[in-house]
């Protein structure tokens, strides 16, 4: 059995860029989720056990973005590992085609199915139990760089790495899923009998498939090269499957950066003002003018510029669901803040009959423009048509003419309980608003910034993916480059006929699965927005798309110039009928 | 009746509704040395392999020692394969990836004992040199000669000392001399072991050298008889 064992082992080896590209994802999950996990688990135990109503603001914020961290993690590495027992599952059931000969004089020498299978799942398990050590090794040291931003941002001190013993053993469980998956295809792809097996009998041989029916549906001209190089459905499959993740990781990866900006360019926009002064209990602009024995706020004559707004907590009802907001009434003509509309124009409150939406209810909720939406304002169920979207709204908030809101709260027309202005009115109740915004970026990055970084990692995955998927597509037609070259095509001639078209293929496959990329990135952001509890605007631009192009079409370009390179040791070793022959 | 090795009942294969064997009935006895002779397609290694139980009849059922094998779940099939069965194919089918020595003990009996057990190691290296293979045991078999290769895939069907041998086309891809080797060496492995034998081939010379012959076409034995002048394989015409 061990000379089995050590048979199994070399062929594996020896497909020397496959091993590695596996490997590399493995160790890439298995980096990400001790990551997370050595930065959160032990932290997250301290703190829970604390007594949390003597947390403070910035500890409590902390737990949970651990929690978060630990969710987001969770479903990241599930499905990198979904992907990569797909890519594995693939890769084995070309393997076994490819070795079915040899699988069927094991068998004659009175091995069976399961002996090789049981062989393959473990050397494969002892390489993922390897990756994994790699990836529990530099997780270890790169979850400093996550703690580091933990104390930054929550500035929490004493921080600790640790893991906790499921989260520890869990990448090395994921070789029981290596070891299913390996039955699996053993069980669909050996399943015939050793004389077929070693004759490479294959029922299925000779009658078109689907790639073939498809082109030949179309009499597409030059079809032959792509009936030649597309032969394999599952070999398509996987490459499709590499793009269409490639392009939600990285369509998902510029959206989460870019939203930290685009959320802290719309809180800038529109806004004069320099402190913001919120009270409890609804007030009197008129009353608090006029009453000169109140020495808590500084008349409006000597606090430079002012404006009043009313605001109150607010909870839209939603298909049944609560969405708790502000809604803040305010006057249109006021030289301190101003709403723009998607199109950067002035949004005028005082011909708005109905209220002003932020932008997440339409994108997270899919509130529209004219929906009349039940809200709760202080208790008070009322009825509003949503009229318009404000671009630059401030978080959690929805806006109204200052008039309109009063009279639905039935209060006085000059009645506030906030102020805009340049100069702090109230030392106990003023902010500056250039705190609020600091706050704003530090929760902003901190929020996203393992979100962040799992989703370039994931971005790097998918690019192996890619090479991977393209490397077995173009394997594949190895056997074919060797018969041209004997039959004295040169070079440039096969190129175009073997490699070329499944470099036009995947370029095809990638602009269609554009929308596919942004619509699944879109949902996920969404998800993440909930789990997070942040607006994460979803953001795809034109260079997005560029950028993806350029990367996916220089992996493309380092696939061939990698797999001419093996066709060029062949061929120059004269060792094409030896590889032809190869039984 | 007590020397009957192998019986087949009836057997019949089907490919896609193709009958490639019509229900062939034989009785082998053991320590023959049996040619099965037929043109391309006349089915013979079908016959061979549904024998050799790695092809499974459509109907019919083959008997090992009296022991209907047909209906034997995959391990004891197997185990079978294991310990009683060797094999010779016409292109050597020897792993690439291993040298000689473990080409030829992955066909051994006690797999397990891979470790350098001197008794086992030693006897491979007895065989080895009775097959004049002695030199190359820790090579790569891509250093071999056809003929050598053709020499190391019978070590390995031998070195578990099988009762029943069966060669498909084992001298299809060699030449005269390597193919009357060949032939030679099989026969001594069946004098000195007195093991059974099955061959293949569509070469009438060989069959000559047989104790029995099996002639079949389109599927059926059309002809089945003991060579009453079995010829030696240094006499065999070939060529003609």
């Amino acid at each position: 059995m061990k000379l089995l064992y050590k048979h199994i082992k070399k062929d594996f080896l020896a497909k020397k860029t496959m091993m590695a590209i596996l490997s590399l994802f493995l160790i890439g999950t298995s980096f990400l989720h001790y990551f997370v996990h050595f930065s959160v688990d032990k932290n997250l135990k301290i703190y829970r056990n604390l007594d949390q109503s003597a947390l403070a603001e910035n500890e409590l914020k902390f737990i949970n973005a651990l929690e978060i961290n630990k969710v987001l993690i969770r479903n990241m590495s599930s499905a990198m590992i979904v992907v990569f027992l797909l890519i594995l599952f693939l890769f084995l059931t070309n393997t076994i085609k490819k070795n079915q000969a040899k699988v069927g004089l094991l068998q004659s020498l009175g091995f069976t199915t399961w002996d090789i299978a049981r062989h393959t799942f473990t050397l494969l398990s002892v390489v993922s139990w390897i990756t994994a050590l790699i990836g529990a090794f530099t997780g270890f040291f790169g979850s400093s760089i996550l703690i580091s931003a933990y104390k930054k941002t929550y500035m929490v001190e004493s921080l600790s790495k640790g893991i906790s013993f499921a989260a520890f053993i869990y990448p090395f469980a994921w070789a029981s899923l290596i070891d299913i998956v390996t039955l699996i295809a053993y069980a669909l792809s050996a399943n015939k009998e050793a004389a077929l097996l070693m004759k490479k009998a294959d029922s299925s041989a000779g009658k078109p498939g689907f790639v073939e029916k498809f082109i030949g549906f179309f009499k597409m001209k030059g079809g032959y090269k792509y009936k030649l190089t597309l032969k394999n459905i599952s070999e398509l499959f996987l490459l499709v499957t590499a793009i269409v993740t490639f392009g939600i990781m990285f369509v998902l990866s510029v959206s989460l950066l870019l939203s930290s900006r685009e959320i802290m360019g719309s809180q800038r926009e529109g806004r004069e003002y320099s402190y913001v002064t919120e009270y409890d209990e609804v007030r009197n602009a008129e009353e608090s003018t006029a009453d000169e024995g109140n020495t808590d706020i500084v008349p409006p004559d000597s606090a430079g510029d002012i404006s009043y707004y009313l605001r109150y907590n607010a909870a839209i009802d939603h298909d049944g669901e609560k969405i708790s907001y502000n809604i803040i009434g305010t006057d249109s003509n006021n030289e301190l803040f101003s709403l723009y509309d998607k199109k950067h124009n002035k949004i005028d409150l005082s011909n708005e009959p109905g209220v002003v939406l932020n932008p997440e209810l339409a994108e997270n909720y899919g509130i529209k423009v004219g929906d009349k939406l039940s809200i709760e304002v202080n208790g008070r169920a009322v009825e509003i048509e949503a009229t318009n979207l404000a671009r630059n709204a401030g978080i959690k908030s929805m806006y109204i003419s200052k008039e309109k809101l009063a009279a639905l709260m039935d209060v006085d027309n000059a009645a506030y309980n906030g102020v805009w202005s340049n100069a702090s009115l109230d030392e106990s109740a003023s902010t500056l608003y250039e705190d609020k915004m600091e706050a704003l970026s530090r929760d902003q990055t901190s929020n996203k910034a393992s979100a962040i970084i799992n989703q370039s990692i994931g971005v790097a995955t998918g690019c192996l993916l890619i090479f991977l998927a393209i490397f077995i597509g173009l394997s594949g037609n190895t056997e074919s480059i060797l018969i041209f070259d004997l039959l004295g095509y040169d070079n440039k001639k096969i190129n175009s006929i073997l490699l070329d078209p499944y470099l036009i293929v995947s370029n095809i496959i990638f602009f269609l699965s554009i929308p596919i990329c942004i619509y699944a990135a879109r949902k996920i952001q969404i998800n993440t927005s909930f789990a997070t509890g942040d607006y994460m605007p979803f953001q795809v631009s034109g260079f997005t798309i560029v950028y993806m192009f350029v990367i996916l079409n220089l992996i493309c370009f380092l696939v061939r110039a990698v797999f001419t390179r093996k066709i060029k040791k062949i061929i120059e070793g004269e060792k094409q009928a030896e590889y032809l022959s190869e039984w | 009746m007590g020397n009957i090795i192998l019986e087949a009942k009836s057997i019949s294969k089907k490919f896609d509704e193709r009958n490639v064997l019509n229900e062939v009935s034989l009785s082998i006895e053991k320590g023959h040395f049996i040619a099965i002779l037929g043109h391309s397609g006349s089915g013979k290694s079908t016959l061979l392999n549904v024998l050799s139980t790695i092809l499974t009849p459509t109907n019919g059922e083959v008997l090992y020692n009296g022991k209907s094998i047909t209906r034997y779940s995959k391990r004891e099939i197997a185990n079978l394969r294991r310990d009683k069965i060797g094999f010779v194919f016409q292109h050597y089918m020897l792993l690439p990836n291993l040298t000689v020595r473990e080409n030829i003990f992955l066909g051994a009996e006690k797999r397990d004992v891979y470790e350098h057990d001197k008794t086992d190691m030693s006897e491979i290296e007895k065989l080895s040199a009775l097959l004049g293979i002695d030199k190359y045991l820790d090579e790569y078999p891509y250093k071999l000669s056809g003929g050598e290769q053709q020499r190391v895939c019978i070590a390995r069907a031998v070195a578990k000392n099988p009762e029943i041998l069966f060669c498909d086309e084992a001298t299809g891809a060699l030449d005269k001399d390597n193919s009357i080797n060949i032939v030679k060496l099989l026969h001594e492995i069946k004098k000195k072991f007195g093991t059974t034998i099955f061959f293949t081939t569509h070469n009438r010379e060989i069959a000559k050298t047989a104790d029995r012959v099996l002639v079949l076409e389109d599927g059926n034995i059309i002809n089945d008889y003991m060579n009453d002048e079995i010829i030696e394989p240094d006499a065999m015409a070939w060529g003609i």
